[in-house]
């Protein structure tokens, strides 16, 4: 485990600075960040989230995921990917190739992982509710 | 401060040393090599190799800061980016300084980018930086 030096950004998100070793710890805290940051051992962070790092909000010395901030997220994330696919389904019909599931269950799937994904209290269940969807983009690839 | 080797045409090898630890090798007073670079994990800004910086910081997904342990000259250096991606299907992929933060003789900042899902962090990260 290394230490790292956090803080708060102007975005409201959590940046985390990690020193390459060349400086002192401390001294790259007061070159390179704000005042107001602080040193803590990485194992603190919760890493297991990092694909939620932008729902991040540091609370005293603590790092804990902002389930809000998470939910928008994973929701931009499943808006990405369902238009890439309608993009991909569309150019199929276009050229004669069958899409492996009917328009009316793909709607119905997105559906489903909206509301499982507004209803999710954990980022793992932020996770599961987008399994379906991937799994389908799979299965039509 | 830094020291500095420098082939000058009609002249020869000048030295000018200190004990900054910090190598310019010059030609006729540009510099040649690397004034910086560093290698790391863009999923935990992990490092893995860097030399002359100081740290990176991950602002946001994606985004990262590099900042020089001994500050450039100016800050017209020329900076070379490249990070990897998950598979051949994650095509589209660019890295992009930020207009909206300018480069200083402090550091820079950047972000990766992905057509269609937009940021994402590399787990391989690579930063060079030349200039004068």
């Amino acid at each position: 485990m290394a230490n790292v030096i956090i803080f708060t950004n102007e975005n409201g998100g959590v940046s985390v600075c990690v020193p390459t070793g060349e400086m002192d710890i401390n001294a790259v805290k007061a070159k390179d960040t704000p005042s107001h940051s602080i040193i803590v051992d990485d194992s603190t962070l919760p890493q297991a989230d990092n694909d939620y790092f932008n729902a991040w909000e540091l609370t005293g010395d603590t790092v804990t995921v902002n389930m809000t901030k998470a939910i928008a997220l994973q929701t931009d994330n499943l808006n990405s990917i369902a238009k890439a696919e309608v993009s991909h389904r569309t150019t199929n019909a276009g050229i004669g190739i069958a899409n492996k599931m009917a328009d009316a269950d793909w709607l119905a799937l997105l559906a489903t992982a909206r509301t499982a994904i507004a209803a999710a209290t954990t980022t793992a269940a932020l996770r599961s509710a987008l399994e379906p969807v991937q799994a389908a983009i799979t299965a039509n690839a | 401060m830094t020291t500095i080797l420098n082939a000058v045409s009609g002249t020869g090898l000048t030295q000018t040393a200190d004990g900054s630890g910090v190598l310019k090798v010059q030609s006729n007073g540009v510099t040649t090599n690397a004034l910086a670079w560093v290698n790391f994990n863009g999923t935990n800004g992990s490092i893995r190799a860097a030399y002359n910086v100081s740290s990176v910081t991950r602002v946001s997904t994606g985004t990262y800061s590099v900042a020089f342990t001994t500050a450039t000259t100016d800050a017209n250096y020329s900076v070379s980016l490249m990070s990897s991606i998950a598979s051949a299907a994650s095509n589209g992929t660019a890295n992009q300084l930020l207009e909206s933060t300018t480069p200083t003789t402090s550091g820079f900042t950047w972000n990766n980018y992905k057509t269609g899902t937009g940021v994402f962090d590399p787990l391989y990260a690579h930063v060079n930086v030349f200039g004068n």
